[in-house]
Parts: structure tokens; sequence; C-alpha cells
């Protein structure tokens, strides 16, 4: 199983380190930037150090926690229903993308407008161009970055002879299939599947299957890299950190408004220092380098190679209204809205909290911790990210919806929490 | 006197009436939505605070009647574990399961309704939302896994849960506030579980409607001005300079520069915004156009003087043009082709 985990990560991270290095053949002015040249060294060197160090230590056999109900026929029967109703997730996700007629408005303007324009031979770098007479757009086809439209690009160059909606049911799957992957070891396989059921059947993660937007890779690659990083504090293994690194370092190539690798930087510090200072340390001062290095080579890309407008004005009058706001009640009116855009699934990520007061006395308490710190920083985070620009644009409020579809990262660690607090209840 | 209190709310809350009361009135949270409507439509109340005061009435109700008949049922699960539970109590959680099941299924047939007919047509109807459709049936949902767990498992589970609710947190406590605030952290745990159980059966709940999302046609989903956008691609060849509308609410889709761009590329776009003078067309001295809502006065576009050969595409300044020849026409759209003065 350790092993069938290993590669399927090491697959997905090769995917989008693949693309990495097409566009930075395809870009001579990127290639030719030291922070390109870095960030893809620092790249290929982590994925090296990963295979390399997962080859040469034997692996060893991880005890999974349902080693006793394996016996049991009526955990077969469990396990069975619980397959049945991922394959129906499944599924009904392919079958809906399929029959898909017309991609949706994000999808059109964007992301498989950009992959039509690399089958036209225009690079990134001139896409800016396209819309030389637009006045309002000119930032727009460097506002994401490339992921999805190279992917759909692939698509097209490969010939697949199906719809390009169906790429994201195929990243559904292998959300599923990465969760349990990384949860069977801690949860067992009938809770890792319940796990597993639990965060794909969530509305705000399920819709983003059907639908060729960025979101639902991007909570691929970051959700698997944060459950990689939790896996890596328990079991100590140096492939699982670099793993972990690239793959959440790689999701700010799929979507880059939210430096959600903050908060995983952050946790992931603070829990490391807890533990063990000396080789944690250095652990999260790669995480931290990596991951800047993929934030400002790509504002690099974007702001001095393609001129990108700036989106928010970052001036110091607009940065001291908030502030002041925080002694005037805005900061209170806001934090009410804000909890109201969460709207139900709060519940969720207030349980995962809960869940782990439950565990403080477990041995695995401060990996757990560290998912914990990424929900809590991440909500942190959109707060104060939605405070600033509540000052800037009148249209905050309907930012909702993209705040639940952004932040589906997180629903895998906070359910991963409530399952093993209730798993923990049921088996005692 | 407290204690007296205390007694007599226990009473209350063992008796099985006590939850199916509850229960029954948080089933016609519906009823009191639709009368709520009812009272506004027909202007019983006049004032903005006293139907202000409805709204929040409603809000209160519904959440105090479902946080009240949760409550009773985990004091239930309390007080019968390691018991048989009794035959008046297991008809009240048998009646609350049967009518929790069938109350989920009106509302999500109601669901369905406001997605066959049109949006607001179960507000415009019953004065019922769909977002409190969806939170009563959650919750609805929620109580049923909860029946279904205490029968399933003869009740063993739970007492099991109660038993052992003190053997982790505060380890070496003896302190009964401490198990009991560890006993309250399990109820909300397995309470947020099922909440989430209930949760991840949206996909099975939204299937219809994603297979009536995944049959719309690019006319469907981005609306009668695609047919704009069609003509454009249809009679115009793909080298052509194409002048569209500036974007705005005026014009959501054809005004939308990278949106159409999908349809029409490799075609190059101009915005009618920034033809403001005639610098710009030396760049492109034939263009081509589809005139959008010729018989609209606040939306038509271009704003076209034939007589003197002029055409404004910002809505504001006229540019004078050397000629101006009809393409064809596309489902009822014209496209013409312009020339400029070089």
């Amino acid at each position: 199983m350790n092993k069938i985990t290993y590669f399927f990560l090491l697959s997905l991270s090769i995917l989008i380190s693949a693309e990495k290095v097409y566009f930075f053949i395809q870009e001579p002015k990127y290639h030719s930037s030291l922070l390109g040249i870095a960030e893809l060294s620092l790249m290929v060197g982590l994925l090296f150090w990963s295979l390399y160090s997962f080859l040469k230590t034997p692996p060893t056999v991880v005890k999974t926690s349902d080693s006793k109900s394996r016996s049991k026929p009526a955990a077969k029967k469990v396990i069975a229903i619980l397959v049945g109703a991922g394959l129906f997730l499944g599924l009904s996700s392919f079958w809906h993308n399929y029959t898909k007629i017309a991609l949706d408005w994000d999808a059109v303007a964007l992301y498989d407008a950009r992959a039509q324009f690399l089958r036209g031979g225009v690079k990134f770098s001139e896409m800016g161009s396209i819309a030389k007479y637009d006045y309002k757009n000119g930032y727009y086809y460097l506002l994401y970055p490339p992921f999805t439209s190279f992917t759909h690009y692939l698509w097209y160059q490969v010939g697949i002879p199906l719809p390009i909606s169906l790429l994201y049911t195929f990243f559904l799957m292998g959300m599923g299939i990465g969760i349990f992957l990384l949860l069977q070891p801690r949860l067992g396989t009938t809770w890792s599947l319940v796990a597993t059921l639990l965060v794909l059947g969530q509305q705000s993660l399920f819709s983003t299957s059907l639908v060729a937007y960025t979101n639902l890779p991007y909570t691929l690659y970051l959700s698997l890299g944060i459950l990689t990083l939790h896996r890596y504090l328990i079991e100590k293994k140096i492939w699982w950190f670099c793993l972990g690194v690239v793959l959440v370092s790689s999701s700010q190539w799929i979507r880059f408004l939210e430096p959600s690798w903050l908060a995983v930087v952050l946790a992931f510090f603070l829990v490391g220092v807890s533990k063990d200072w000396r080789s944690y340390s250095f652990k999260s001062l790669i995480m931290a380098f990596y991951c800047l290095l993929g934030y400002v080579s790509w504002k690099y890309f974007t702001d001095v190679i393609s001129d990108k407008e700036a989106i928010f004005n970052t001036s110091p009058l607009y940065i001291l209204e908030p502030v002041i706001g925080i002694f005037t009640g805005a900061f209170l009116q806001m934090a009410l809205i804000y909890t109201r855009m969460w709207g139900s699934i709060i519940l969720i990520y207030l349980g995962s909290f809960l869940s782990l007061l439950l565990q403080l006395k477990k041995p695995e308490i401060k990996a757990d911790t560290f998912l914990f710190l990424v929900i809590f920083f991440s909500f942190a985070m959109y707060f104060c990210g939605l405070y600033f620009i509540s000052f800037q644009f009148d249209w905050w409020p309907e930012m909702a919806g993209s705040l639940l579809r952004s932040s589906t990262f997180l629903l895998a660690p906070a359910i991963y929490l409530v399952v093993k607090a209730v798993k923990d209840v049921f088996e005692q | 006197m407290i204690k007296k209190i205390i007694t007599t709310a226990n009473l209350i809350v063992k008796n099985p009436l006590s939850l199916l009361i509850v229960w029954l009135f948080f089933l016609s949270t519906p009823l009191f939505a639709f009368l709520r409507y009812y009272i506004i439509t027909n202007h019983f109340l006049f004032s903005v605070s006293q139907r202000q005061f409805l709204n929040l009435f409603l809000l209160v109700f519904k959440w105090f009647l479902n946080l009240y008949s949760l409550s009773i049922l985990i004091f239930w699960v309390r007080e019968f574990n390691g018991k048989i539970i009794p035959r008046g109590h297991k008809l009240v959680l048998i009646g609350m399961g049967v009518s929790s099941f069938f109350f989920f299924l009106a509302n999500t047939l109601l669901l369905k309704l406001e997605e066959i007919q049109f949006p607001n047509y179960l507000y415009s109807n019953f004065g019922l939302t769909t977002d409190f459709l969806e939170s009563i049936n959650q919750i609805s949902l929620v109580v049923l896994l909860l029946i279904i767990f205490m029968f399933l498992d003869g009740g063993k589970l739970f007492i099991k849960f109660y038993k052992k609710s003190d053997t982790v947190w505060f380890k070496k406590s003896n302190a009964v506030f401490f198990k009991k605030i560890n006993l309250i952290l399990r109820v909300a745990v397995l309470g947020i579980f099922l909440f989430t159980l209930a949760r991840s059966f949206y996909p099975l709940t939204s299937f219809s409607t994603s297979i009536k999302n995944s049959t719309q046609t690019n006319e469907q989903k981005f609306g009668h001005e695609f047919k704009f956008v069609e003509a454009l691609r249809k009679l115009t060849p793909k080298e052509a300079f194409v002048i569209h509308p500036p974007q705005g609410i005026k014009w959501q889709l054809i005004g939308n520069q990278p949106t159409i761009r999908y349809f029409l590329y490799p075609r190059t776009l101009v915005s009618g915004q920034l033809l403001t003078g005639p610098s710009l067309t030396k760049s492109f001295p034939t263009a081509y156009f589809a005139e959008v809502y010729p018989e609209s006065n606040d939306s038509k576009w271009p704003l076209l003087s034939t007589s003197s050969a002029k055409v404004s595409f910002d809505d504001k300044n006229y540019l004078e043009y050397e000629k101006l020849e009809l393409v064809g026409t596309e489902a009822g759209v014209a496209v013409y082709r312009i020339l400029f003065y070089e």
C-alpha cells in the first residue's frame, strides 16, 4: 500500500512538474531568469531526493488499524457498500461530464480559451497582446497560472477522444484515491472509505468536478500535499516530506490568488519546532524557501515580463483605512458577515477543533495539530484578505461562493479529524 | 424552588409526548413560512418592523425547535443508556424516523418543482425559499440518521459511547466536571459527523440538476446574446477585426471580450469603448460588427447615422466611415462590414 501511495503521489507531482518544464522551455524570457532556473532546479532536486530515499530504504509494512475487522464478513459488506457509494459518485460525475454540451463561463473565458490559444501557437507571455484592443481585461489571461490550460492543451494534443470536461471527473477520482491511500494507515479501510466519501460528497467539492475550473485540481494538489506532510510528521520518512512540499508549492501553479501555502508553512514550522527544533527548522526553511520561490517566480513572470495590471490597490492609504476600521466597528461587522458567508459548512471546521480536543492524549496529536493549524491559519488568511478587500470593493459579500469553492482543500483535513474522533468513540 | 423546577423539567423532558409535540411543530415550519408569506402578501402587516419581527420569529422558531428536539434526543440517549427503551419512547422514535423520511422526500420534491418551473417559483407560490427547505432537510436527515443508529445497534453503541466518555480526555482527572465536558465534546463531534454525513448526500439529491445543467447548450448557458456571437462566427472571416459593444450590464455577453473570444478566435476583437476617435481605426481600416438590439432604445448598438455616414461604438463619440455594407443575416442578426477612412 505504501508503494502504491508513493507512486500515485509521485505521478501527480511529475505531471505538474513536467508541465512546468514545458512552460520553462516555451518561454525564453522565463528560462533566462534566475528565479525560473532556481525554482525548477529545486523542484527537480526535491523529486530526486524523494525518489532516491524511497528506493534506498527497504519498505516497511505499515500496520493498519483494521486488521481485526478484516476477517469479519460484516466488515466486508460495509466496505462493499462504501465502495459502491464511491463508484456512484464517480459515475454520476462521469455521466454529467460525458454528456455535457457546453462548458461553463470561466472555462470558456479563460481556462479552455488559453488552451485554444496555445494550440494556435500563442505563448503565455504573448496572451496579453491578444487583448490589446480591450480596455478592461488586459491582465485577464495571466490572472490564473497555466496548469489547467496546459492540461487541456495536452488533452487536445494527445487527441483523447473524450470531452475535456471528463478531466475533472478524473481529478475527482484522483482526489478520492489519494485521500483513501493517505488515510488508510491512520483510519483503516472502512473508516478511510467513510472519510473519503464524506469529503467527495460535500456540495462545495463535488460541484467543482462538474465545472472545468481551477478549484478541483487546486484542492487535489493542496489537500494531498497537506495530508502527505501530515504523514511525514508521523512516519518521519523524508520522501513524504519532499513530495508534500512539491505538491503544496505546485498548487500555486494552479491558483495564485490565495497564498494558502503560507498557512501550511506556518503550521508545519510551529508543529515541527515544538517536536524537534534542530531537524524541523531546516526542513521548514526548505519548505518556506521553495514555496516562496514558486510564488515570486510566477509573480515575476506576470508583473515584469507581461506587464500585468494590479487588481488590488496596495498604496498606504488603502491599507490605513482597514487598520482604522478595527477601532470603528467595521472589523466586528465584517467578522459577523464572514461567519455567515461560510454557512453551515463551518460546523465541520468547528468539529475538527472539537475532535482535536478529544485526541489530546493520543500519540499522533502533534501531526493532527498541524492539520488543525492549517485550517485555523487558512480561516485567518481568508478573513484578513476579505477584510482588506471589503474597503476597496462593494461586491465583496458576493465572494461567498468563491470562498467556499476555493477553500475545499480544508475539507479533507477537517473531515479526517472528525472521522478519527468518531472512530475512536465507536471502537473503544 | 430551583430543585422543583429542575424536577418538573426532567419529568417533562422524559415524557415521550414532549419530543413528539416539538417534532410535530418542527415538521410544520414550512406551513408557518407559508403563513408568513400569506400575511405579508395580503397586507395584514404594513410596517417594515412588523415584517422584520415576523422574519426573525420564524428563523428563531425553526432553530429553537431543531435544537430543542435534538437536545431531547440526546437526553434520551443518556437517560436510557443500559436500559430498555420504554414502548412509548420507542413509538415516538419510530414515528420521528418515518416522518423525517417523508418530510425529506416532500421537501426534495418541492425543490425539484423549483428546478422544473422557474427560479423563485417556490417563494412566489408558497413563501418558501430553497435555502429554508435545504436547511430543514439537513436537520431531518440528521434526526433520521441518529434514530437509525440508535436502533441499528440496539442502543449498545450509545451505552459504550457514554461509558467510555471519561477515558481519553483528562485521563487522570477524576473531576466530574471534566467528564461531563468530555461527554459533551463527544456528543457534539458525533452530531457534526452525522451532519457531515447528511450533507454528503448532495450528489444523490442533485442528480437531476446536474443532468439538466449538462444538457444546456451554449445559447441556454450564455443567454440570448449568444446569437450575436454565432452570427459573427458564421459571417466573418477568421482574420477579421470584429468590433463589439463596451463591457457592462447592457451587453453582458457580447460586451465581454474574453468570453466571446473563445468562440470567435482567431479573429481580432476590438472593444467599442476604445473607438473614441479616428486614430485607432488606422490600424484596421476594415472591420465587422453585429447589430445588437436594433429595436431597443436603451441597448441598441452601435448608434448609426447612415445619412451623415457616422457611427458611434462607445455610445458617445461619432466616427466617420467611408463605406458600410451588409454582409448577411443569421437568425435575424445583421452583420456589417465597415470601411474607415485611412
